[in-house]
């Protein structure tokens, strides 16, 4: 009689254990997407300020046609990828290419003084710093879910119920990819 | 050190059992010494005059302190439920804070930068963005247990930052409020407040009270009987008083819990999110020297804020007793430690602020009339009461005689208003003999111009409900010398005008002279002529 009562008392535990591990697990999954989707937003937010930012840059310099629609061209790429991956390539690829926009916009003090410009800027800071603190508050939390999922006992639920690593969201620093263009 | 959001907001539970134990005891504690007093108070009004030679206090027992508690764990629950939505409301509305407008661009990107703050944690938190339209130079955060947030910043602070200075300053705010600090100093400054307020009440109370008795007494002798209970009635508000001190005095201990370490944990967390500790370092400097709000309606809620609105002489030490009395660490120590992590110099801060500055004043020009966006905000023409942009960095030049402290430029002999004074052409700065400044503050020949209008109101909005003694005065190594007397040991003490009349000005102690940065003066003026309207 008290061993089948120890047994009991054990199996109750244990199931205990599985089901809190595996409530963490979908909690953590459940604040990775949550992550992602709150860097999905942002980057919406910024596909969505460049063409007025390109338009408003457009009436100042003429001779940078070809930055302009680099970054058009970009922009359409990044609006355009699905995949996680694809869409990482195609954000990079945007943010530096909006680096050089910046960077050449530098030589056009009166389109610096342009106030619509002034806005514009401001709310793309804004934007690329939310996009970064997304990016962080993301990868934290995929950390937290890789290490669950990779580590004992933890893993071994993981698996059976098909739990996977997520992917970080890397940012390759844009200077080294490409040198701004500077046309004259 | 945590090192996400997640954990941070983990640890966090501890404070907020912390918060919710000290609140209970809080209203044990309260509800005990209210029921012995009462009894006391019953006790001894029932005894007669041979009796209360040899008085036996009344003791408590058991079961009075069983009920007592279960009273006041009632009382606190209604109360908490109450306060509960008015607990920050409260608080903005005892520093007149208002909302963000967005029209404005540097309230939008303060709006902006808070918003960012808020991704930072992982949308966990809606921070709202407020502003204290006063010229003084401070950042605030409050969290209550609903989980509403906000994080303020004084309209001088925010006219000075630039962009990642001001993202540092959100960023340290948003570290007090996801590691919980903020629960628990919105709670003890609000209660502190509260009883604060029913020591003030229960002192006139009691100061009328008594008169009535007086005056009763003074009029009809032979009402012996009213006039005894005219006198019991002020007992009675003098033993509330001692109460509502002594729980005043309890709301102070609940202050001291609150460790100055948290500013260091704040600036840490600052400097993770945005990776930028010498952002913070630059406006801590920026802030520090400063006038940062003291006798503001924020009084007594130091705590609160990223750097204590009183100057006070012991948190500039270090020592055991500096640790358990004060809410901030020494700023020096705050920016030695954040230089340490950005591997910086004081030089390269130095360089780094007067930079700052310098793109200041070419984002913030005195523009021409056509750009009247900006002509319109007071604030950006007010330049703050502790003077113009170039405050004196704390490697001051040698001071020459009659030159200006500010800018080291001779000081030229004018007449103002038939007074003579010594002015400075390039900060507009006036020196004035402390006689003379009744001179003219006494004659009415000047108009005054938009700006100084609009300081003046500025000043007498926001500075009714003054609090701290007006006398006191302000003197460390950033004090200017005279211009005077030279007296580089006795420095000028930065001190309000008076207290009808809160503009800082710089004081020799010495020669008793007064110097004016520009504006001041009129301003002065502009007050003294609202009081003493001219007769029609």
């Amino acid at each position: 009689m008290m061993t089948l009562w120890i047994v009991l008392g054990a199996v109750v535990v244990v199931a205990l254990m599985l089901i809190g591990t595996y409530n963490g697990l979908v909690q953590l999954r459940v604040s990775v997407q949550n992550g992602w989707s709150q860097i999905d937003v942002q980057l919406k937010r910024r596909h969505d300020l460049i063409p007025n930012l390109v338009e408003t840059a457009k009436g100042y310099m003429a001779h940078e046609r070809g930055t302009l629609e680099s970054v058009t061209k970009a922009r359409q790429m990044a609006v355009d990828a699905s995949s996680i991956k694809d869409k990482l390539a195609a954000e990079n690829m945007l943010t530096s290419t909006l680096r050089s926009l910046m960077a050449v916009s530098e030589n056009y003090p009166n389109l610096k003084a342009d106030q619509t410009m002034l806005r514009l800027q401001e709310e793309l800071t804004s934007t690329e710093n939310k996009i970064s603190f997304a990016r962080q508050y993301y990868n934290d939390e995929v950390n937290r879910l890789n290490a669950a999922v990779q580590s004992f006992p933890s893993n071994v639920i993981a698996a059976q119920f098909g739990f996977k690593n997520a992917e970080f969201f890397e940012v390759e620093v844009p200077e080294e990819r490409t040198v701004p263009q500077v046309k004259f | 050190m945590p090192f996400s959001f997640t954990q941070i907001e983990q640890e966090k539970s501890n404070t907020i059992k912390f918060s919710l134990a000290f609140l209970l005891f809080f209203y044990f504690l309260s509800a005990l010494i209210l029921v012995y007093f009462t009894k006391a108070y019953f006790y001894f009004s029932s005894l007669d005059s041979t009796a209360l030679m040899a008085p036996v206090w009344p003791s408590l027992d058991g079961a009075t302190v069983g009920w007592t508690f279960v009273g006041s764990l009632l009382a606190g629950g209604i109360h908490w439920q109450f306060s509960q939505n008015a607990l920050i409301d409260s608080v903005i509305q005892m520093m007149s804070a208002r909302k963000v407008d967005p029209d404005k661009h540097g309230e939008r990107v303060f709006q902006n930068v808070v918003e960012e703050a808020g991704v930072a944690t992982g949308g966990k938190y809606r921070i709202e963005p407020y502003i204290i339209p006063t010229a003084a130079m401070n950042a605030f955060a409050l969290q209550d247990f609903k989980g509403r947030c906000i994080i303020g910043i004084t309209e001088g602070l925010l006219k000075r930052l630039n962009r990642e200075q001001l993202e540092a300053v959100v960023a340290h705010e948003a570290g007090h409020i996801a590691s919980g600090d903020c629960l628990e100093t919105t709670t003890t400054s609000a209660l502190f407040k509260t009883f604060d307020n029913i020591c003030d009440t229960t002192l006139r109370l009691m100061m009328s009270s008594g008169r009535v008795g007086l005056v009763g007494a003074s009029f009809s002798s032979n009402r012996d009987s009213r006039r005894g209970g005219d006198g019991r009635l002020a007992l009675f508000f003098l033993m509330l008083f001692i109460l509502a001190s002594i729980l005043r005095f309890i709301g102070f201990l609940g202050a001291m819990f609150i460790s100055r370490e948290r500013e260091y944990r704040a600036d840490a967390m600052s400097a993770k999110l945005t990776r930028n500790p010498m952002a913070l370092a630059e406006a801590l400097r920026i802030i520090d020297g400063r006038w940062k709000g003291a006798g503001l309606p924020g009084d007594r809620m130091e705590a609160i804020f990223i750097s204590n609105p009183r100057r006070n002489d012991l948190e500039q030490r270090s020592n055991f007793i500096a640790d358990i009395f004060t809410t901030h660490p020494p700023i020096e120590k705050r920016i030695a430690v954040l230089l340490n992590m950005a591997h910086g110099t004081q030089r390269d801060l130095d360089a780094a602020v007067e930079q700052a500055q310098a793109r200041y004043e070419t984002l913030n020009p005195v523009l021409p009339q056509d750009q009247s966006q900006v002509q319109k905000d007071p604030l950006a023409s007010v330049r703050g009461p502790l003077g113009p942009i170039m405050m004196p960095l704390p490697a001051m030049g040698v001071v020459l005689k009659d030159h200006c402290p500010r800018c080291h430029v001779p000081l030229i002999q004018e007449s103002y208003e038939g007074t003579p004074i010594l002015k400075c052409l390039t900060c507009q700065g006036v020196l004035i003999k402390e006689m003379d400044v009744l001179e003219i503050v006494h004659k009415r020949e000047e108009k005054f111009n938009d700006h100084v209008v609009e300081m003046g109101q500025l000043i007498r909005r926001q500075i009714k409900p003054m609090k701290q003694n007006p006398f006191d005065s302000v003197f460390d190594e950033k004090s200017i010398v005279c211009p005077s007397c030279l007296d580089n040991v006795h420095r000028m003490h930065r001190r309000f005008v008076s207290p009808q009349f809160p503009i800082e000005v710089d004081k020799c102690r010495s020669c008793k002279r007064v110097w004016f940065d520009k504006d001041e003066l009129e301003a002065l003026q502009y007050l003294y002529e609202l009081d003493h309207p001219v007769a029609a």
